[in-house]
């Protein structure tokens, strides 16, 4: 049953939403079938295009909302949110 | 082997990677394709739509087997940019889109991708930060390839570089900046595109390999198998030198090996001279990348972090969160080492999406520095609030360039309180204070040291404009530059006096202008009883080796009797001559000389400030 959910968070690594960490963002979000929308600074993108959300140009501090439609649409979020907090790997 | 019948030619760029290189150019040709241009006829539509499948699968195994290669002898940084690539070639903004031309514009599957990447491309050309705006640069990449193999060209030509090639090259893409360092067999860079944050930069500076940018049309100027010595610090690059050229630039690159050997050997050392006088010695960056080598030379913190890259090569000003990113990496990079923050120190025809001043007749007194920033408050407190937010990531110090009285260094601290009570306010974390100093590099602020150093936490020399500012000469006039004398009587007697105005105001005084870094000076220095000299990664070896050989009470000595002698010529042999006898045994042939007065200037009247605005302090 499609579903849809969603959650805002902020982004906590120094370097903000750069090549490495909307590469991750996006490879975690291919990994499902439901769709996946960012939403930066009034601005929005799809989570599953690299080039969407590099130009979301998004740095420390921002908030995102991240939509989840489908129907894995809670597991989806549930890992874009566990990335973001674990600052995507990056060192402290 | 400099060739007299040729006649040398000169050109200009952008340092972006420091060294010396002499070598025989390899041209790395990758001209621009054009993209044909076709309609479809209906029948021909499903089949292109299979073509362009096919080459984007074609690009991906092409990415995954360069990023496989990389990966094994490079490390992480430039597979992370091949990955990005690599999901850049399945982006629903380029594919979907490709198709929808394909099918309803009817048109080839070239022409669609290149149509589809302008237009990504212009999306990005609006973000005002710089590093988000550069992706664009990606595009263009990701685009090239997905063409060249719908054309069915050769995309990963194993290039062969002979070894110690100097690389000429329109552009360099980031898989083929990082094939050929990986090589080791590049002697140096050249690109006509490029600034500092090029992939070709940072890639260069990574490797320590020299580089200039931004050089114009030096793919077309230059010839295979030129001969080439450029300098990756001011940006020349002298195709076919003269033999004289040709010298200094070897004596150049000699020295700077050596201290490369040296530096192994004395990394862990401290700079202490033989009856226990300790001097802290320091490196002057731009860039985070340079750290590495920094740490690797055995600087014992950064004395100058130049801000001004941050307002080059851009159309906005920078954001604070750009500022607050580049602050914080290099304090984290540095651990718990101290980092001195200068703010800006350009005019303002430099900084980017401001009015533009008219042109003034004398810069270098004009408004600029901490001039500027006082006259441009926003610009300003915008970098001291991204210092204050960074300052909780390290041990940070800031201080302000071209002081001349205390008013301005007041005005500039309650700029400093201000942000940070705002900040504060905000509920933004800035962490403790830390020190506040000032550049001291006006006649002015040497004279009233006593009164600057009541309220300044820390003095830091910059010689370069003190001297120039003391003996009245333009460094770029070639009719005057030989009235450049470090050992003036009029400096040695400015020096003494700052250093006597610290010690009574019990602050630190460092020394971060080229006379740090040139061991000429190094015992006068000692001394004069500095606390810190910063210099260039390269030269803190060879100060430190001399640091280690002579007591200070010698130092002294030789100081005193150089300060009774008189004319700016009759010290300057005395020392050198002293020096010589000193050290005569370590400067035999392979050691690294004392007595460059000036690192040497190569052609001193012609490139006057280098384009990247980078300000010797």
């Amino acid at each position: 049953m499609a579903s849809v959910v969603e959650g805002t968070y902020e982004i906590i690594n120094a370097l903000g939403l750069h090549a490495r960490a909307a590469a991750q963002m996006v490879k975690v979000a291919n990994r499902f079938k439901s769709e996946v929308t960012i939403e930066a600074q009034g601005q929005q993108a799809n989570a599953k295009s690299i080039m969407g959300v590099l130009m979301l140009a998004a740095a420390q501090g921002t908030q995102v909302k991240l939509t989840c439609k489908g129907d894995d649409a809670e597991a989806c979020l549930q890992e874009l949110a566990k990335l973001i907090g674990d600052r995507f790997g990056e060192a402290q | 082997m400099s060739s007299q019948a040729t006649p040398t030619l000169r050109l200009l760029g952008i340092g972006a990677s420091p060294g010396v290189a002499v070598g025989h150019a390899f041209i790395l040709d990758r001209k621009r394709i054009r993209t044909p241009k076709l309609r479809l006829a209906e029948a021909e539509v499903e089949p292109e739509r299979m073509r362009m499948k096919t080459a984007i699968d074609l690009s991906d195994r092409q990415l995954a087997e360069l990023k496989d290669q990389i990966t094994r002898t490079e490390g992480s940084d430039h597979a992370l940019i091949l990955e990005a690539h690599r999901l850049m070639l399945h982006d629903p903004m380029l594919v979907d889109e490709v198709n929808r031309l394909i099918i309803e514009d009817r048109i080839n599957a070239e022409w669609a991708v290149r149509r589809v990447a302008r237009k990504i491309k212009h999306l990005f050309d609006n973000i005002p930060d710089e590093y988000f705006r550069e992706r664009r640069s990606d595009v263009d990449y990701v685009a090239d390839r997905i063409i060249r193999n719908l054309m069915g060209q050769v995309v990963d030509e194993e290039v062969e570089v002979p070894a110690q090639a100097i690389v000429v090259a329109h552009d360099l893409s980031p898989a083929d900046a990082a094939l050929m360092a990986r090589s080791g067999r590049v002697a140096g860079f050249v690109t006509d595109l490029g600034g500092q944050t090029s992939h070709t930069a940072i890639v260069a500076r990574a490797r320590e390999t020299p580089a200039v940018v931004g050089a114009g049309r030096a793919s077309e100027q230059i010839s295979p198998g030129d001969l080439v010595a450029m300098d990756g610090i001011r940006g020349v690059v002298l195709v076919n030198p003269s033999d004289e050229q040709l010298a200094v630039f070897r004596e150049e690159q000699r020295r700077h090996q050596e201290s490369e050997r040296l530096a192994l050997a004395t990394k862990d050392l401290p700079a202490v001279s033989t009856d226990g006088f300790q001097i802290r010695l320091y490196g002057n960056i731009e860039f985070l990348e340079e750290i590495p080598s920094l740490l690797a030379h055995g600087a014992e913190g950064i004395g100058l972090y130049r801000t001004e890259f941050m307002f080059l090569d851009r159309k906005t000003a920078p954001t604070e969160e750009e500022h607050y990113r580049a602050y914080r990496q290099v304090l984290e990079a540095m651990g718990g080492r101290p980092v001195t923050i200068r703010t800006l120190d350009l005019g303002g025809d430099k900084v980017p999406g401001k009015t533009k001043h008219e042109k003034e007749p004398n810069p270098a007194m004009g408004l600029r520095a901490i001039r500027y920033c006082l006259s441009n408050r926003e610009l300003f407190r915008t970098q001291l609030r991204a210092v204050l937010r960074a300052s909780v990531h390290g041990n940070l110090r800031l201080m302000f360039p071209l002081i001349c009285g205390v008013s301005e260094l007041r005005e500039a601290r309650s700029e400093l309180e201000a942000c940070r009570t705002e900040l504060g306010r905000a509920g933004v974390p800035v962490g403790k204070r830390f020190p506040v100093g000032i550049m001291v590099e006006t006649p002015s602020a040497a004279t009233i040291a006593d009164r600057l150093a009541q309220e300044a936490d820390f003095f830091s020399v910059g010689t370069n404009d003190l001297i120039q500012y003391s003996l009245a000469i333009d460094r770029q006039n070639r009719e005057v530059a030989y009235l450049y004398r470090p050992l003036h009587l009029s400096v040695l007697r400015q020096l003494r006096g700052i250093i006597d105005a610290g010690r009574a105001a019990n602050i630190p005084v460092s020394m971060c202008g080229e006379m740090a870094g040139d061991p000429l000076y190094t015992l006068m220095l000692l001394a004069l009883g500095f606390d810190e000299l910063s210099m260039t990664s390269g030269q803190i070896p060879v100060v430190k080796r001399f640091l280690r050989r002579v007591s200070r009470v010698d130092a002294m000595e030789l100081l005193q009797n150089a300060m009774e002698l008189t004319t700016a010529e009759e010290i300057e042999r005395y020392v050198r001559t002293e020096m010589d006898r000193r050290f005569s045994e370590t400067m035999e042939p392979g050691a690294p000389g004392v007595g460059n007065a000036e690192p040497t200037d190569h052609e001193p009247s012609e490139h006057g400030a280098p384009p990247s605005g980078r300000n010797t302090a």
